[in-house]
């Protein structure tokens, strides 16, 4: 069970007049194999929670296992939980800062000191998996490069800790139709090298596409965790806390409300297009 | 009428040196008085580069830009420009210079030298127009991004220029608040006649343009209504997408089902599958 939440609150500015409450009783299991996606508004609590995760915020009350290390005590060896924790944070190319890409990408192995030879084996590697050309790219200066190959190199930051779960802060906002549709076919594949995915998104379609496992947050509780499906077809809950559906479902669910035969748990661009044209075809309305 | 004009704009960033990048490569438009131009088109289409010369930041090497008739590569002309042309750029933070939300709008009408009971109607209209004057008094570092993005759009109104370029300004919002940006920006534009340059990669935004544009590599690839979103294949093939719901009426069309006209919203969507009896 490699993440466990129990009954975690945290309060910002604690015993200031502004202390605010983040998180309230928050109880969630993450298990081996998940592309866990967590959802709610802004302010409803997403980023203070996984940012206990590799100990950024540390516990004020509750429990927290990542992997079987209790994070509550205030000694805890962070080198490991690092290692196994990989963070990418919204808009990571802001935290670029080294005079070449290879330097960029090394810097995290070099920190936990492995060997020379393990360390340029691990950003070669890193580099080559979010889809870079090494040899071309590493001498380069990071700054010159384009906002979609800054995000990669970003990424292969984190990759080459290789990091047995990793949580993404909005991985693709901020990029163009093509960079977002880069950025998580290259997620997928990282899923696999990985234990568990942890995303936050605000793109219901991204979610739908790529999670399993969606936990809703709304101010500072966990509403619930569902199966997309599950979650996207319940339109009173959605409309409840204001939350979009991806743009698929909402279709479906239009039809649906106006008696034309589809499923209102569709979620892929697929399905809904083959269940209109069946249902097209039932009732004569089409050419061929 | 138009109130900005290129004429066979060219501007190359570094240049003459090893980073050089052409960004601009012969684009001749005109943006007319109370029109909504979308701009679109991946990253380094040039698109933002449009932004920047068309209120005078940068000046274009070859070619020329003309704002209600005044040349930008005039640098007497450029406060003329400025008052004219409005620009809200991408990221909320880098946009504040106040620490009271009232004195960042402020800042425009004061460095023109408007005077003061002037400058306090016109920040409050603005902040009305945007749905913010209930902050007035506050400070702008504790709102969400929407709320910052529509702080910048008043600080531009405050200036009442003819012409508001927003430069990928609500890439950085959550859907909330991107919603709450688009539609003080379409309410400005119907009802106030404000001419609106959209440059987005969101293409649920550029559907409601009177015009859109799209940018390839420095010049104009396509530009006309609605319809271009039929052109699918066309703008995939140059990293961009088309709208969900335009999308779905093509493969629905391929497949045989019967929609006429062209699609680009839910609602028109679900009308033509399914019309209200």
């Amino acid at each position: 069970m490699p993440v466990r939440i129990e009954n975690l609150n945290f309060e910002y500015n604690p015993k200031t007049p502004f202390a605010k409450r983040a998180l309230f009783d928050v109880t969630l299991d993450i298990n081996d194999g998940d592309f866990f996606g967590v959802i709610g508004h802004t302010g409803s609590g997403k980023s203070t929670l996984i940012s206990h995760l590799n100990a950024l915020t540390r516990v004020q009350s509750g429990t927290l296992f990542v992997n079987g290390m209790d994070l509550s005590p205030k000694k805890i060896d962070f080198k490991k939980l690092r290692s196994t924790v990989g963070m990418v944070f919204q808009y990571p190319e802001y935290q670029l800062f080294a005079e070449t890409v290879e330097e960029d990408v090394a810097f995290g192995p070099k920190n936990i000191g492995l060997s020379a030879d393990e360390i340029s084996q691990r950003v070669r590697e890193a580099i080559t998996m979010v889809g870079l050309d090494y040899q071309s790219i590493r001498s380069r200066s990071p700054f010159d490069l384009s906002g979609g190959q800054m995000r990669r190199v970003a990424l292969a930051g984190i990759i080459a800790m290789r990091p047995d779960i990793l949580v993404l802060d909005e991985p693709t906002a901020g990029l163009d139709p093509r960079g977002k549709q880069e950025i998580l076919t290259l997620i997928k594949k990282i899923k696999q090298t990985c234990s568990i995915v942890i995303m936050i998104s605000h793109n219901m379609d991204e979610v739908s596409a790529c999670c399993n496992r969606i936990a809703v947050f709304s101010e500072g509780k966990v509403h619930g965790v569902y199966e997309p499906r599950e979650l996207f077809a319940q339109k009173e809950l959605l409309e409840k806390l204001n939350i979009d559906m991806p743009g698929v479902t909402n279709i479906a669910s239009m039809l649906a409300d106006r008696g034309f035969n589809v499923d209102r748990s569709i979620i892929s661009e697929d399905e809904l297009v083959d269940a209109i044209v069946g249902e097209c075809q039932r009732r004569g309305l089409c050419a061929k | 009428m138009s109130i900005i004009q290129l004429q066979d704009v060219y501007f190359t960033y570094n240049r003459a040196s090893d980073s050089e990048v052409r960004a601009v490569n012969g684009v001749t438009l005109s943006i007319n008085e109370g029109e909504f131009v979308a701009i679109v088109g991946h990253n380094g289409s040039g698109k933002s580069t449009l932004a920047k010369l068309m209120n005078g930041l940068i000046t274009p090497d070859k070619g020329k830009v003309t704002v209600a008739g005044l040349d930008t590569a005039n640098e007497k002309n450029l406060f003329d420009i400025r008052r004219n042309v409005g620009v809200v750029f991408q990221n909320p933070d880098n946009q504040m210079v106040a620490t009271i939300i009232e004195d960042d709008v402020a800042f425009g009408p004061e460095n023109i030298g408007m005077p003061s009971d002037q400058i306090r109607e016109r920040v409050y209209e603005s902040l009305k127009s945007v749905g913010m004057y209930d902050y007035r008094e506050g400070t702008p570092h504790r709102l969400s991004g929407g709320q910052k993005q529509r702080v910048a759009i008043a600080g531009v109104l405050a200036l009442r220029p003819r012409v508001m370029v927003l430069d990928e300004s609500t890439s950085m919002l959550d859907p909330r608040g991107r919603a709450d940006v688009m539609k003080v920006v379409n309410d400005l534009n119907k009802k106030e006649k404000m001419a609106v340059v959209m440059i987005t990669h969101f293409m649920e935004e550029a559907v409601t343009a009177d015009r859109i544009i799209v940018m390839n590599e420095g010049r104009i690839y396509m530009q006309g209504g609605k319809e271009i979103f039929k052109r699918q294949a066309e703008l995939e093939s140059i990293g961009l997408t088309v709208p969900l719901a335009s999308r779905v009426a093509n493969r629905l069309r391929e497949k045989g089902v019967v929609i006429d006209e062209d699609v680009t919203t839910y609602e028109e969507l679900v009308n033509k599958i399914c019309p209200l009896e």
